[in-house]
């Protein structure tokens, strides 16, 4: 009985050390929680934790910004997540891979959420993806590039890597094979030095200079349709396709590279919130320290603003079935 | 000359000492801590180096990374469980010494082979400095296909007694593999339709399930992990401690395997330990058998899992190519601090480069150091009863686990293996056989496919693949000639147990669902899984032939009804064991971590009832539930963000 009575009066305790420390936590509008869809360390999680430093000094209240990693599926999990069970007062922040936005036009049944429901408050980069092959390559010009048999690298058929090179090798009826399976883009680096690949698609031109690629790869061209900024000077690999309803399927396949590292918060958030969170991203991209940590860090700010994401991202979604159809099938 | 001036110069300014100091005690409570590792750690402490200069960034992040595998033998040896991937070979003779009540020569033997695999590693990273680009670059993909197979070929060295069951678990563990979006097609492989799988089967968490439950199941049917009640004798380290230098050549085997492997990408800390391991059991030495707690089998994978930190950073520092998981996130804090990997590490930034040698020497020193001083009074949890050691080691296991993905999921997986691992052990299916298929499985796949898409067929005249094949036919051939001798000494086949019987039904139903569910999914997605269950097939089928026809035994069923109750009764009481771990993570999702853990720790011990007969035992059991509270709450509650669900009774 004396047992019990001491059992249940450490139970007690336990209870109520257990209440006060729930009691004691902070609430939603003391912390702000940046979900990041991938594990930690890469360009992702760095993205995160560099705006978690920032971000709570442009909110209301000056919040705690802490991040959280919730890894899988290459961020579609927290897509999902956001677009359905996380909180809607603000109190979560989601960063998620913008390439999904394409995946949920051309796999909807794979996805499982619509695009637009989320609410975009802005981006941080919009880095131009590129082309490149070995120094040691014979291959330096675009004729050379389409024309030639040789072997291109890629990670699996979901990446970058892949659907870039498979968009260019399909669109402009380029020549060379596809190897898959490698492991990111160092494993890629490291073939094409011991020559068992000549280049790849798909890495961003802040990884170029960032990774010292340009030490031992040549650029060939851009992925973009664009006609100033840095990369202007390179040859537009996407420029040559001819056909009207190629080059609209290959604007929506690249659509997403023009807003990388997206936040955003849960669907159905109010409009107050949304716009809250909205000014407070644009006055921290506005802010020179921001800047300043951003260089220092080597992270290239390209940013755009909750209502440029939301809409490129409706023009992405609203894109016709032929177009959609086709941008499929240049990817495969 | 002048850039190790500069490297010993910044390594030893106070405040990078400091930082060193700081990662070697994060590193050490990690690899204390079971279901927590190098991830966990890196993820922590990354963000915390962004406005460091580079020597204090790097001595705070490799002071916490070399030494998770040396502390990671406490819980291995003390209770069994693996504290990190890194410990689950040495869970296999740890364990056993400390039930013979020496655990302290266990610690003395591991934490001195660890310093001196350290050490090795370290060495190892230095002598290559001016070789590692070049030697990396003469490395083409048949190459990385011929190591990962080697690697299952020392299946054949963990497998037993019977062999085909070694080789059925090797080739289950490669099925298992292959769970998740497959790379080459996009394809999703046996997700059964959740999220949950699509990026495979969390590795830390299998292994958990696999080593850890099943040593708390076993636990629960004794009194305390040593049986003894004497104290521990000081001088069991110093025997500890011959051992490893008696066993100098071991040592210098495993350190050299582990620095060479650990330099290999895909080729993980479980392989790396098993393949140890199976050198190790190459010659007892006149020890007691291996698995009964031969010293051999603590030294072996200690030397190699240490030496693997020194490997691991060789294609990390000259290519940015991760070595392993914690690597990529080093690799990440090399770029904040503005460091590109390749041949700038080798010129302009060599003394950053020889500081991280300097670091993980430095870090195994006083890693070791701090572990030995700890040893004494470490053995002694050896004494606790087991009443409190399950619910307070269940609570780290199931936490550990429940923060890979903050799912519920997690639970389930850590459940199923440990039920999986349990019966493994339970019927001699080597657990270490299934660990090296399981990480291995992917890496052959993958190097497979990109030797086939590089250069066709041709890969099968690669120099690398032909000695493999001379080798692993030499290999094949001894050992058979050595189990046929084995087989033609040992007395009359036993009786069959109906778990095997049950064994080969299943796994020939999964071998068959594996067939026709990868029937309809393209080339690239379908022909390993597909080859490999028509493999598993086939030697299911020569285990039923053996087991059945071949060895006919008199009694074909264990037919004793007395022993069959006895042994269901142990099964039901060991099976308690999971079933805490649901309710306990149950728990958590209902009333949140801080109030869980106690509850759960005091109901487990009262539920125990024999703790409340001793006088000291209500102190002893309100301690350990508020003790097992508070570092819980620090470390998973507060010290990291844990995205946990909310609690469903305050919300």
């Amino acid at each position: 009985m004396a047992d019990s009575i001491h059992l249940l009066r450490a139970l007690g305790l336990a209870i109520a050390l257990g209440l006060t420390a729930i009691s004691g936590a902070p609430s939603a509008a003391e912390t702000v929680t940046l979900k990041v869809g991938y594990g930690p360390g890469g360009g992702f999680d760095t993205a995160a934790r560099f705006v978690a430093e920032h971000l709570g000094a442009h909110l209301p209240g000056h919040p705690e910004v802490a991040v959280q990693n919730v890894d899988g599926a290459g961020s579609l999990k927290l897509a999902r997540m956001l677009a359905g069970t996380e909180p809607k007062d603000g109190s979560v922040i989601g960063l998620i891979n913008p390439s999904l936005v394409i995946a949920t036009v051309t796999d909807p049944g794979l996805t499982g959420f619509d695009a637009n429901s989320l609410n975009w408050i802005g981006s941080l980069s919009a880095s131009p993806t590129v082309c490149l092959v070995g120094k040691a390559s014979a291959i330096a010009s675009v004729d050379e590039f389409l024309g030639g048999e040789f072997l291109l690298g890629a990670s699996g058929k979901a990446s970058s890597s892949y659907v870039m090179a498979a968009l260019v090798k399909n669109s402009l009826h380029a020549r060379f094979r596809l190897v898959t399976g490698f492991k990111g883009s160092a494993e890629i680096n490291l073939a094409i030095e011991r020559g068992e690949i000549e280049g790849w698609c798909g890495t961003s031109l802040t990884s170029y200079h960032a990774t010292g690629a340009e030490r031992t790869m040549r650029l060939i061209g851009r992925l973009d349709f664009s006609t100033s900024g840095e990369t202007a000077d390179l040859p537009a690999l996407l420029d040559r396709i001819a056909d009207g309803v190629d080059r609209d399927a290959a604007g929506l396949v690249i659509g997403y590279l023009a807003f990388q590292l997206p936040l955003v918060l849960p669907a159905g958030t109010p409009p107050d919130i949304v716009d809250t969170h909205r000014r407070a991203f644009d006055a921290m991209i506005a802010d020179p320290a921001f800047v300043e940590a951003a260089l220092r860090r080597d992270i290239r700010l390209s940013p755009k603003n909750g209502a440029s994401v939301e809409a490129i991202v409706r023009g992405l979604t609203d894109a016709s079935p032929a177009i959609v159809a086709r941008a499929a099938e240049l990817i495969r | 000359m002048d850039a190790w001036t500069t490297a010993i110069a910044g390594v030893t300014e106070p405040f990078t000492l400091l930082m060193l100091v700081c990662g070697v005690v994060v590193g050490l409570v990690i690899g204390v801590i079971p279901g927590l590792g190098g991830i966990f750690g890196m993820a922590l402490l990354v963000p915390l180096t962004y406005t460091m200069d580079s020597y204090a960034a790097f001595a705070l992040l490799l002071g916490m990374g070399s030494v998770i595998t040396t502390s990671d033998t406490i819980p291995a040896v003390l209770i069994g469980v693996p504290g990190s991937i890194g410990a689950i070979a040495t869970v296999e003779d740890g364990f056993p010494l400390a039930r013979q009540n020496q655990a302290a020569r266990a610690f003395g033997a591991a934490y001195s082979a660890s310093l001196i695999g350290g050490l090795f590693g370290a060495l190892v990273l230095a002598l290559s400095i001016p070789v590692m680009r070049p030697l990396m670059l003469l490395l083409k993909s048949p190459d990385f296909l011929a190591i990962s197979l080697f690697g299952l070929f020392f299946v054949a060295m963990l497998a037993g007694p019977q062999p085909l069951k070694g080789v059925i678990a090797a080739l289950g563990g490669v099925l298992m593999s292959f769970v998740g979006i497959d790379d080459q097609s996009a394809v999703a492989r046996f997700t059964f339709g959740t999220l949950y799988l699509w990026d495979g089967l969390p590795i830390g968490i299998v292994f958990l399930g696999l080593f850890g439950l099943p040593a708390l199941m076993d636990l629960s049917r004794r009194t305390s992990i040593s049986g003894a009640t004497a104290s521990m004798r000081p001088s069991s380290m110093l025997v500890g401690l011959k051992d490893t230098l008696r066993e100098w050549r071991l040592v210098l085997q495993c350190s050299s395997l582990g620095s060479m492997l650990g330099a290999i990408p895909g080729i993980g800390l479980p392989v790396i330990e098993w393949v140890a391991y199976g050198m190790a059991k190459r010659d007892r030495k006149g020890g007691p058998e291996f698995g009964e707690g031969n010293i051999r089998g603590v030294i072996g994978p200690e030397s190699a899992n240490n030496a693997k930190e020194g490997g691991s950073l060789i294609p990390t520092i000259a290519f940015g190519l991760p070595g392993s998981a914690t690597m990529s996130i080093l690799l990440g804090a090399f770029m904040v601090q503005g460091l590109v990997p390749g041949p700038a590490m080798m010129t302009t930034n060599l003394p950053i480069t020889y500081s991280l040698i300097l670091f993980v020497a430095l870090a195994n020193i006083l890693g070791a150091s701090l572990c030995l001083g700890l040893t004494n009074p470490l053995a002694r949890i050896a004494l606790l009863p087991s009443t409190i050691i399950i619910p307070v080691a269940l609570v780290f296991v199931t936490l550990g686990a429940f923060q890979t993905h903050a799912s519920f999921a997690d639970i389930v997986v850590l459940v199923g293996f440990g039920i999986l691992g349990h019966f493994m052990a339970q019927g001699n299916w080597p657990r270490a056989a299934f660990s090296l298929g399981f990480v291995l499985g992917p890496s052959i796949e993958r190097y497979f496919f990109l030797s086939y898409q590089i250069v066709g067929t041709d890969w099968i005249y690669r120099p690398s693949i032909q000695a493999l094949i001379l080798l692993g036919g030499a290999f094949a051939i001894r050992k058979t000639l050595a189990w046929r001798r084995a087989r033609r000494a040992a007395s009359a086949p036993g009786a069959h147990r109906i778990s095997d019987m049950v064994a080969i039904a299943l796994l020939s139903a999964a071998c068959i669902f594996v067939i026709v569910d990868t029937w309809s999914m393209p080339d690239g997605a379908r022909r390993f899984p597909t080859f490999t269950a028509i493999l598993l097939l086939v030697v299911v089928a020569a285990l039923a032939w053996q087991m059945f026809l071949r060895d006919r035994p008199r009694a074909p069923w264990a037919s004793d009804a007395t022993a069959r109750l006895a042994r269901r009764n142990e099964t039901m009481k060991r099976m308690l064991v999971p079933v805490h771990c649901v309710l306990f993570a149950s728990l958590v999702m209902l009333a949140g971590l801080v109030v869980a853990v106690p509850i759960f720790v005091l109901t487990v011990i009262w539920s125990r009832n024999r703790l409340a007969e001793q006088p000291t035992g209500r102190a002893a059991a309100v301690i350990a539930a508020l003790s097992t509270t508070a570092l819980s709450y620090g470390i998973f509650g507060w010290l990291i963000s844990v995205p946990w669900p909310r609690p469903l009774l305050w919300f």
